[in-house]
């Protein structure tokens, strides 16, 4: 089976290349205040 | 006491008393102190006419309520309300403002909980059951559905619960989510294991969710089959565990509770978001990819989970204590939730 079929539409993107890339795609999608973020 | 009465007692001290702090020499809030208490009176005088024999003919309540809260905020004339009168008349002077709705939100709890404390059947139904209740007492079937649920019986804290199971003696309350944005998954790099959650099992006390109720969840199966003893990935979950080496994506797992009146509490962000942690197989560290996120408005929070190693398994969960366990000692989960006043 293709493998984005199985896979949400919010979860499309390519795997981030580092935490700084992913922290920026996460807020980049939100308004107002900054989300509240845990990087394990 | 019974309930209604201590429920009565929170609602008039906290509409009432200012503890033990002195009150400020103040015209104007003394004189919104009399605006509050004539509301009151007022409003209880209706219900007292109405539970009189021979009662108030039909409407009459209503109208006699509406001509009060008119005298109080003024009606279609905000300017003519109790408080605006005031801010005009002690310009500067006055120690709050714009807070008539406030207060008269809460002297409708108050009210209220003087009705109910003094005639059950006039509580207002915070559970499901209240509601199964009162349906059996009109002679109506109890059918599962959409019912409107206050919190602590308060009519400023309204909300539209799922009442299950209402054909039997103790039917439970759901709260429904855009099912679309509330997911879990579990992926082997290859392919998802994802569950769907169109509600959430909340307790209507303590608005508590559990995590672990699927009653209401529709999963799709992947490779990856749900933790031990669990038919759906649970709300609040995401899994990753590939053979190979730097495959992806990440496994993702929303919450979001949008169009709802409740939010996350602060509880989830306390100690740098320690309700969420990731998890690896081996004790090892987790890959700086694995990310919980939550909105800022706390009505959503999103996962992802990652593992670069082949043969290796990653999990980023909510409710750290209970999920990032092994799989097969999962025993609860839980996310509180409060009542977000308009």
């Amino acid at each position: 089976m293709p493998l984005l079929d199985w896979i949400h539409p919010d979860n499309v993107n390519p795997r981030p290349s580092s935490c700084t890339a992913e922290r920026a795609r996460i807020a980049t999608r939100q308004t107002g205040e900054p989300p509240h973020i845990l990087v394990a | 006491m019974t309930r209604p009465l201590v429920a009565l007692c929170v609602a008039l001290l906290s509409l009432l008393s200012a503890a033990s702090a002195p009150a400020a020499l103040n015209k104007c809030a003394a004189a919104k102190r009399l605006c509050v208490a004539k509301e009151l009176a007022a409003l209880l005088a209706c219900h007292a006419k109405a539970a009189k024999p021979p009662g108030l003919a039909p409407g009459k309540l209503d109208s006699c309520l509406q001509k009060v809260k008119d005298k109080f905020d003024g009606g279609g004339t905000p300017a003519k309300g109790c408080f605006a009168k005031l801010e005009a008349k002690f310009p500067q002077t006055c120690l709050t403002t714009d807070d008539t709705a406030a207060l008269q939100a809460a002297v409708a709890a108050a009210v209220a909980a003087t009705n109910c404390a003094l005639d059950p059947d006039t509580c207002l139904p915070s559970t499901c059951l209240d509601v199964r209740s009162a349906l059996v007492a009109a002679s109506q079937g109890p059918v599962d559905g959409a019912y409107t649920l206050y919190v602590g019986r308060n009519p400023n804290r309204p909300w539209t619960a799922y009442c299950h199971h209402m054909n039997l003696s103790q039917p439970v309350e759901y709260l429904t989510v855009v099912e679309a944005n509330n997911f879990s998954q579990m992926s082997n790099g290859a392919v998802v294991t994802q569950s769907n959650y169109r509600r959430l099992r909340i307790d209507p006390a303590t608005l508590v969710v559990d995590l672990l109720d699927d009653a209401f969840a529709t999963t799709q199966s992947g490779s990856l089959l749900p933790p031990a003893g669990r038919s759906s990935v649970p709300a609040g979950f995401a899994e990753f565990a590939s053979p190979n080496d730097n495959d992806g994506p990440a496994a993702a797992a929303k919450v979001d509770l949008a169009g709802t009146p409740f939010a996350f509490t602060e509880a989830v962000l306390a100690n740098d978001l320690a309700y969420f942690c990731a998890a690896t197989d081996d004790q090892s560290p987790a890959d700086g990819a694995n990310v919980a996120t939550v909105a800022s408005d706390l009505q959503s929070f999103s996962l992802a989970a990652i593992d670069p190693r082949g043969g290796h398994a990653t999990k980023m969960v909510a409710d750290c204590p209970h999920l990032s366990v092994a799989d097969g000692a999962i025993t609860a989960g839980t996310l509180p939730l409060q009542y977000v006043d308009s």
